[in-house]
Order: C-alpha cells, then sequence, then structure tokens
C-alpha cells in the first residue's frame, strides 16, 4: 500500500467506518483497471461525503452494484475508489394500491420481487427482467438501462421509474420526479441517470411503477429452421388483436416464443388467436416453465463476446439472416428490433459490418472492447458532454465510461 | 422594441409574411391558456423549416435576445407567456405529416401539427397517436411535446415521453441536432428524454418521430354514479387492486356534473359522484374486466350504472367530460384550474380537506379529475367583479396544491409549472434539486435565453427562494412525507 494510498483509506475510514472501507483486490477491477479501496457508505448522506472527498482530491469513483453488469460500457480512463451500494438497501416505501414502490438502489432486483410478491392481498410486480437479474441491484438496472423480455409490453427502466434520489460528484443531493406515476414538475432528471453508465450521478433510491400480476398466463411456441419462417410468424403476431407481454425469437434454438398474460379467459382466448390464425402451438403450464428456462439469460449463458444490437423493427429478418451463421446465439425482440447476441471474438468484425449493413446499431457488452457505443451527430455529443460538464464538472464518476470519452 | 439590425436578420429567415411587429398583431400572441398573465413580445416569426428556426434562434443567441417558441398556445400555465422584449417563434406555419411508417408504428410530423390530426390520420388504417390531452383538437405536438402531455387515457398507455422517438432539435445557439432514433437504444445519454417536459427551456424540436399503437380491438365505457366522492374513490381502488388497467378512470362531482349538463346534455344522472371506467384491449379481456368492474361499482355503493352501447353514447360521455372546463362559466363568472396530483390512496382524506378551504374560502370548487392516476383538476370559482376575490381564489388553490405536496403527490400533472408555478418547486424539491434542474438546464442554454422564467423558479421572480418550504400540518403529525 502507497502512502497515499493509506492516508486515502484513513480518510474514508472517517467518513464510512473503519469495516466499510478496504483495499481493493482482484475482484474488485473494472474493465482492466485496477483500483486502490472499495469504500461502502451507509447512505445518502454518507454517499455525498464520500463524493465530494473524492472529487477533492482528484479520485475517480465507479459506483457499483451486483457487479453483475460492470463490464458494461467502456473501459473507465481512471478507477481510484469503487463506490459499493451494498448497505444502501431496502424498500423505503411500498403503497400496493397506488402499484408504487421506492426502492434503494443496493437492493437486488430479486429481493424487491420477493418483498413485492409477499404482501397479502396483492400481486404485483416491477417489469423488469434484465440478463443476470437475480443479482443485479436496482441502481445498476437503472444506470445500465438493461432490460429483459418483458421490455416488448412494459419497456425498460426508462419507461417504469417515476422518481429518483441521486448525488452528484460534488456531494449535491438531488431528486426528480416523486412518488406518483403522474408528474411533469420540474425536469425528468431521471431520464439522463437511466444508461448514463454511472457518469452523472450515484443513483442512492428509485421510486417505480409496478403493474398487477395477471391472473393467467399462456405460452405459444413456433419452432423452425428457418429464420425467416420465424421472424414471418413475430411480424403476424405483430398484427394481430393479441397483447404479448413477451414475443422473442431465439437462435440457434430455432423458437419463436410468445407470452400472453392476462384474465384467464383472455389469456386463452388471445392464445388461441395466435395459434388459429398465425400458427404455433399453445404449452402446457410445466413445458411453458421449461422452455421460459432455457432460454432465460441467453445470450449471457456462455463465454464469448456479447453485443446488444438495435434495427428498425421490418429489417430484424435481414439482420437475423445474416447473423445466424455468424453468431453462437441471438435473442431478438421483433416487435422492437433489439437483441442481443454473442460470437466469437474473431467474428466481431463481420457482425459489425453485417448489422451497418441494415442501418442497425451495435455495442459490444462483454468483450475484449466493450463500448458505450458511438453518437454520429456531433451537435447532439456536444450536448452530453456540455451536460456532464454541468453535473461532474472534474470527471469524477466513470470517466471515460460514456460515448465519445465521456 | 427591437434592435432594428436584429429584425431585419430575422425577416430575411422568414420572409416578411412571416414576421409580425405591428403592437395590437403582437396582442395575440400575449398569453397563453393562462390568460391573465400577457407580456407583449417585441417580435413574432413564423418559421417554415427547422432551418429557419434555426436561422431565427441564431440570431437571436447572437444578439442576446431570449427567445419563446409557441405551438397552439392552448398551455394552462403560461409556458408559452412571452418575454418582454424577446422574440416568440411560432409554429403553426410547420404543419405537415412528413411520413407514415405503419410497418414500423412510427409517423414523422412537424411540431405545428395538432395531436388529433395524427390519429386522424393513422385511423383509418388501424392506429392511432395515445397521447390524448382535452385540448387535443388545437394543441400541437410541439407543444405536447414541451409539455410531456398526458390526457384521459395515459392511465394506460402512458405519456409523450412514452410515445416519442426521436426528434430533430435546435439547440439554443441556433445548431441542429438529431436526438433519440427510429431505431431504439441510441447511445449516450437520453437528451430526448430531459427534452420532453422541459417546457421549451432547453431548445425546440422542429420534427418529431411519434410511435402509434394499434387501435384496440374492442373498448367498453361505463358511467357509474355515486351518492358521494368517498364512495367513487373507493371502486377506484378496488378496480386497481383487483389487477385491472383501465384505458381511462374519469371522476367528476356534483357541481362538475351539473355545469357539463348544462352545455353538454348528456344525461349524466344527478349524483355526488360520477365514475368513468374505460376498458379496452382484445373483446374477451375488455368484456371480462367490464363485468368485474360493474361488480366492484356496486359492491363499492353505486346508485346507478350504464354502460355505452354505440359509438355515439360512448362520444356523448366523453364530449362532457371534456367539456368540463369550459362549461365552468355557465356557473360561475371566473374560474381557475388548478393541477395537482396525489396518491390514489389519499384521494378520500384531500378531498376532504378541499371540501374545507372550499368552506374556510367561501368559494365553490368544482372537481373534474383523472382518478385512476390521482391527477386532480379542482376548478376554483369566483366573481371577479367582486373585489378581492381573484387573489382568494389564488390563494385557495395554492392551499390545495400544498395538500397534494403533503399526501405525497406534484404541484402538477400535466398542466406544467410555466411561469404560474415556478414558484412553486420549492415546496416540492429540495435547494439541491432544483441546483441539478438549473444546472442541467445550463448545459442546454448557458446564456439562459431559451424561454428564460419558466419550469425553474429564479430569485427574480420568487424572492428569497431557499426556505420557502415550510412542513404541512399532515406532515408534522408524521402522517405523510415527501420524496
Amino acid at each position: 500500500m502507497t502512502v497515499s494510498t493509506a492516508q486515502e483509506l484513513r480518510l474514508f475510514t472517517e467518513l464510512v467506518g473503519a469495516s466499510h472501507v478496504r483495499a481493493a483486490g482482484a475482484d474488485d477491477v473494472v474493465g482492466g483497471v485496477m483500483p486502490r479501496l472499495v469504500v461502502s457508505p451507509a447512505d445518502e448522506s454518507e454517499v455525498a461525503s464520500v463524493l465530494s472527498a473524492a472529487t477533492a482530491r482528484g479520485l475517480a469513483v465507479v459506483a457499483r452494484g451486483g457487479s453483475t453488469k460492470l463490464e458494461w460500457g467502456s473501459r473507465p480512463d481512471r478507477c481510484d475508489i469503487v463506490l459499493s451500494t451494498e448497505r444502501i438497501t431496502g424498500i423505503v416505501d411500498h403503497e400496493p394500491a397506488d402499484l408504487v414502490c421506492v426502492v434503494r438502489a443496493g437492493t437486488p432486483l430479486r429481493a424487491v420481487q420477493e418483498t413485492l410478491a409477499a404482501v397479502p392481498g396483492f400481486r404485483q410486480r416491477l417489469m423488469l427482467d434484465p440478463p443476470q437479474g437475480d443479482a443485479a441491484t436496482i441502481g445498476g438496472v437503472v444506470a445500465t438501462a438493461a432490460s429483459g423480455p418483458l421490455r416488448t409490453r412494459f419497456g425498460t427502466a426508462r419507461d417504469l421509474v417515476i422518481g429518483t434520489s441521486f448525488v452528484l460528484a460534488d456531494g449535491t443531493i438531488g431528486r426528480s420526479g416523486g412518488k406518483v406515476v403522474k408528474n411533469v414538475a420540474g425536469f425528468d432528471v431521471a431520464k439522463l441517470l437511466v444508461g448514463s453508465l454511472g457518469t452523472l450521478a450515484v443513483i442512492t433510491e428509485v421510486a417505480f411503477r409496478l403493474h398487477p400480476l395477471p391472473e393467467a398466463s399462456r405460452t405459444v411456441v413456433l419452432e423452425a429452421r428457418s429464420v425467416s419462417d420465424l421472424c414471418a410468424f413475430a411480424t403476424r403476431v405483430g398484427r394481430l388483436q393479441v397483447t404479448p407481454s413477451i414475443l422473442d425469437i431465439h437462435w440457434p434454438q430455432g423458437v419463436a416464443v410468445v407470452r400472453i398474460d392476462s384474465s384467464e379467459a383472455g389469456a386463452g382466448v388471445q392464445a388461441e388467436r395466435v395459434v388459429h390464425d398465425v400458427g404455433g402451438r399453445i404449452l402446457s403450464d410445466d413445458e411453458a416453465t421449461a422452455l421460459h428456462a432455457s432460454v432465460a439469460g441467453s445470450p449471457w449463458t456462455s463465454e464469448g463476446t456479447v453485443c446488444a444490437v438495435a434495427v428498425l423493427p421490418t429489417r430484424a429478418i435481414e439482420l437475423l439472416s445474416t447473423l445466424s451463421a455468424t453468431c453462437d446465439a441471438i435473442a431478438l425482440r421483433p416487435l422492437l428490433g433489439t437483441g442481443e447476441l454473442r460470437c466469437a471474438a474473431d467474428a466481431l468484425g463481420t457482425v459489425v459490418d453485417a448489422v451497418r449493413a441494415v442501418g442497425g446499431r451495435l455495442v459490444v457488452r462483454r468483450g475484449d472492447a466493450p463500448s458505450a457505443g458511438t453518437v454520429d451527430d456531433p451537435v447532439a455529443l456536444d450536448l452530453m458532454r456540455s451536460v456532464k460538464l454541468q453535473l461532474d464538472p472534474a470527471r469524477t464518476l466513470s470517466p471515460g465510461r460514456q460515448v465519445g470519452g465521456i | 422594441m427591437l434592435d432594428p439590425a436584429l429584425q431585419e436578420r430575422l425577416r430575411a429567415v422568414v420572409g416578411d409574411d412571416g414576421m409580425i411587429i405591428e403592437p395590437a398583431a403582437l396582442q395575440t400572441y400575449a398569453c397563453d391558456g393562462l390568460t391573465g398573465r400577457r407580456v407583449s413580445p417585441a417580435a413574432v416569426v413564423l418559421p417554415t423549416t427547422t432551418e429557419q428556426v434555426a436561422g431565427v434562434v441564431r440570431a437571436c443567441s447572437e444578439s442576446d435576445v431570449p427567445f419563446v417558441a409557441r405551438g397552439a398556445g392552448t398551455g394552462l400555465s403560461g409556458g408559452a407567456l412571452p418575454v418582454a422584449d424577446g422574440v416568440v417563434i411560432g409554429l403553426s406555419r410547420m404543419r405537415a405529416i412528413l411520413d407514415i411508417d405503419l410497418e414500423n408504428q412510427q409517423v414523422t410530423v412537424q411540431p405545428g401539427v395538432t395531436n388529433l390530426e395524427v390519429s386522424k390520420t393513422v385511423r383509418p388504417l388501424g392506429y392511432f397517436y395515445a397521447p390524448d390531452p382535452s385540448s387535443q383538437q388545437v394543441c400541437t405536438i410541439g407543444g405536447n411535446v414541451a409539455e410531456n402531455s398526458g390526457g384521459a387515457h395515459c392511465l394506460k398507455y402512458g405519456f409523450t415521453t412514452h410515445h416519442v422517438l426521436a426528434a430533430t432539435f435546435v439547440t439554443a445557439r441556433g445548431e441542429i441536432a438529431h436526438l433519440g432514433g427510429s431505431v431504439r437504444d441510441p447511445a449516450g445519454y437520453d437528451l430526448l428524454g430531459v427534452v420532453i417536459g422541459s417546457e421549451g427551456t432547453l431548445g425546440i424540436v422542429t420534427e418529431v418521430v411519434l410511435r402509434i399503437v394499434r387501435v384496440p380491438e374492442s373498448t367498453e365505457t361505463v358511467l357509474a354514479a355515486f351518492s358521494t366522492m368517498g364512495d367513487a374513490g373507493e371502486a377506484v381502488s378496488r378496480i386497481i387492486a383487483a389487477g385491472i388497467t383501465p384505458a381511462a378512470i374519469e371522476m367528476m362531482d356534483r357541481l362538475a356534473i351539473q355545469a357539463c349538463e348544462q352545455i353538454v346534455h348528456a344525461g349524466y344522472p344527478d349524483c355526488g359522484a360520477a365514475l368513468i371506467v374505460e376498458l379496452d384491449g382484445p373483446a374477451v379481456e375488455s368484456s371480462a374486466f367490464l363485468n368485474q368492474v360493474l361488480d366492484i361499482c356496486a359492491a363499492s355503493g353505486a346508485t346507478e350504472t350504464r354502460v355505452a352501447a354505440s359509438e355515439a353514447e360512448r362520444a356523448l360521455i366523453w364530449k362532457a367530460r371534456k367539456a368540463a372546463f369550459a362549461s365552468m362559466g355557465r356557473i360561475s363568472p371566473s374560474y381557475y384550474v388548478q393541477d395537482g396530483v396525489i396518491p390514489r390512496t389519499r384521494l378520500r382524506d384531500v378531498l376532504e380537506e378541499i371540501g374545507s378551504l372550499s368552506t374556510k374560502y367561501g368559494l365553490r370548487v368544482a372537481n373534474v379529475f383523472h382518478a385512476g392516476d390521482g391527477n386532480l383538476h379542482p376548478l376554483v370559482l369566483y366573481d371577479n367583479k367582486e373585489p378581492g376575490a381573484s387573489d382568494r381564489a389564488l390563494e385557495l388553490a395554492g392551499l390545495i396544491l400544498e395538500s397534494c405536496i403533503a399526501a405525497g403527490g406534484s404541484i402538477t400533472g400535466e398542466h406544467g409549472v410555466g411561469s404560474d408555478k415556478a414558484c412553486y418547486m420549492p415546496k416540492m424539491f429540495s435547494p439541491g434539486s432544483i441546483a441539478v434542474m438549473g444546472r442541467v438546464r445550463d448545459g442546454f442554454d448557458a446564456s439562459d435565453i431559451c424561454n428564460p422564467g419558466k419550469a425553474l423558479p429564479t430569485p427574480r421572480l420568487c424572492g428569497e427562494v431557499p426556505g420557502m418550504y415550510r412542513p404541512h400540518a399532515i406532515e408534522m403529525a408524521g402522517l405523510a412525507d415527501r420524496l
């Protein structure tokens, strides 16, 4: 331990207590950068004192939740301190009749879902199901805008967050939104934080809109070895008068999965409509559970480079056709034109070209050179830099992780 | 007075017929729907292209002259109130629908297109544009983006922010940026997300890509009568608790019903509270939920329920509801429209408080609201010829907002902060929170010339801002706290 690290250890010990500061180890590396300390503040005000102390000393801070998406975004330029949100946990407020809950940022998503499910007399859920969602924390899911199959119907954190509390690098504690779904008071600062990759503020608390759990679910699956059959099926389901919660195509499994959540009668009739008008078959509850489990987390479940892709929905079929031979696994949400794929490191160049050829975007999430993507519009990029400069002029928070080296 | 050099520069951008400087003509632009506040601008320009908007803004920016973008001027919070000696940029001539992409469920429009026109255009093709503010016949998409407009059906479908994919954006310095994207998940910060609802203080959108949704297979509309607002509120809570997400739940009290009946004659029952519940989706689903809603209404003490049997009957029920504000003129010489939000579960308490405030101030308050999302629109009735009445009405309306804040709600659900409520912001947000919003604004418009004085409090408008917040009695009693 160097002299300066010893001084920093003393400083942060004063702020959060000796048992909540430690020297960083190999498990604490962020994107190849070895931090010096891991600091675990207890609450918002300790986060504020840690951040203002770090900023005053020119130290770079990376906020960390469950570490499930710590690779997302470009590699940080610097990382001196890992700020762990592990102690900032718990549900602050849950009013079931209002379908709203307020959660501290370090709370694992799984714990939130379990608590919500256990409330007697109500059946409700936070409709977020990101990859590696069990260990993921609320703050991390919001900061990465990670989403899963439920996005088709319920959107991402962008659509479900109704309020946030956060701390800027200079220690300013701010809030936006509130505890009510309908609210236009003040700027929607939360929109900037969703997907910010920790570069604007440390999120300490999030208020979410919840949804009722459905009375019944039915899953329809179409199995096909032809990419075009799968895409044609998905497109036609999208035009039916049905409201799928999930509509995903998985390759190389060769399945299109449709899940309808509704009333008992509503789910049955809609599933039958899919089968009758378009095809596929309705699964038994056991088969459905097995199928959803078999594709859960794909394509993250094996080693390899993982990328997020997005195209216009109408070009999803071209994307899937050109990539099906190159990629090891693809999970595509055809109604939105979004998805994730896994490929060998040396196939990445081919994949990038293929995505570009259909007018799409690609972001490497896991691999040799992860990135936050690129912004082609120079004026928009300038505005992003300008917002960063206002909120974090010393570049304390996750420097370099966002687009354009922000 | 506008500097003659700037005036000539603006004229060169928009042409003679796109420029208004005659004092009488400028009066038309002196206020928006908040008619009590009027400021005459130095000039109004009516550009027709993104490049013209950028040219106008560049000219203003280089002369350090403030500008205010304006759509149809239907806003109720003074968001489009001009700045004296500033320029109003009227977007009413940019009213083309540029592209309809049904397969990707996207429509590209200019900001002066009205909200209803989007739905009218795509409805024959089986789609609609979901946000539906009551002023949708005249209000524009540009204004909707500025205010993050909702409407009766946002309970199920969400707000403007959930339906805008991309925008062409003129910055406060007159540069042109493309925010968001037709292809989802654009990289970097979600600047579009913070521009939506920023009340025109961050820049001007000149082209907007909207998401359109399928017209549902079936729609069921119930009109239920209750003896009291409390009973109607109970029905709302039970509907939500049953796991039903109606497309809309609206409530009106006796006074509001009586006023609406005078002009629409929709045949609403004379009752203490009327509830409109609309369910849509696949036919089997909406009819199942309809039966559940009818049962819940009966169990909550409904004295009468009617289900619209035809599109005409449904339209009539909605016509009365959407005429609520306008009909107040029939029962009162003047009225002030308040817009506050409370958690649904606090409905009964806050309505009681509004009732006792009404008695205390000797002013009638008609209640019309989006009950499903707790968005209240109390209408404070007064006689402007009576000395001091308008001040008392404003004071009463202010106290209603304080009850909303104390109940854990918001000072505005859809009308915006504008110039009307900027000084209420410190009651809802800490100085730190407002400072962060101010820094975001500085990131977009460091010289503070883009609709200055709106949305955020300024010392000039609100005096000594910090310290305005005082805990409400309910908070001090430990019955509520604020987020």
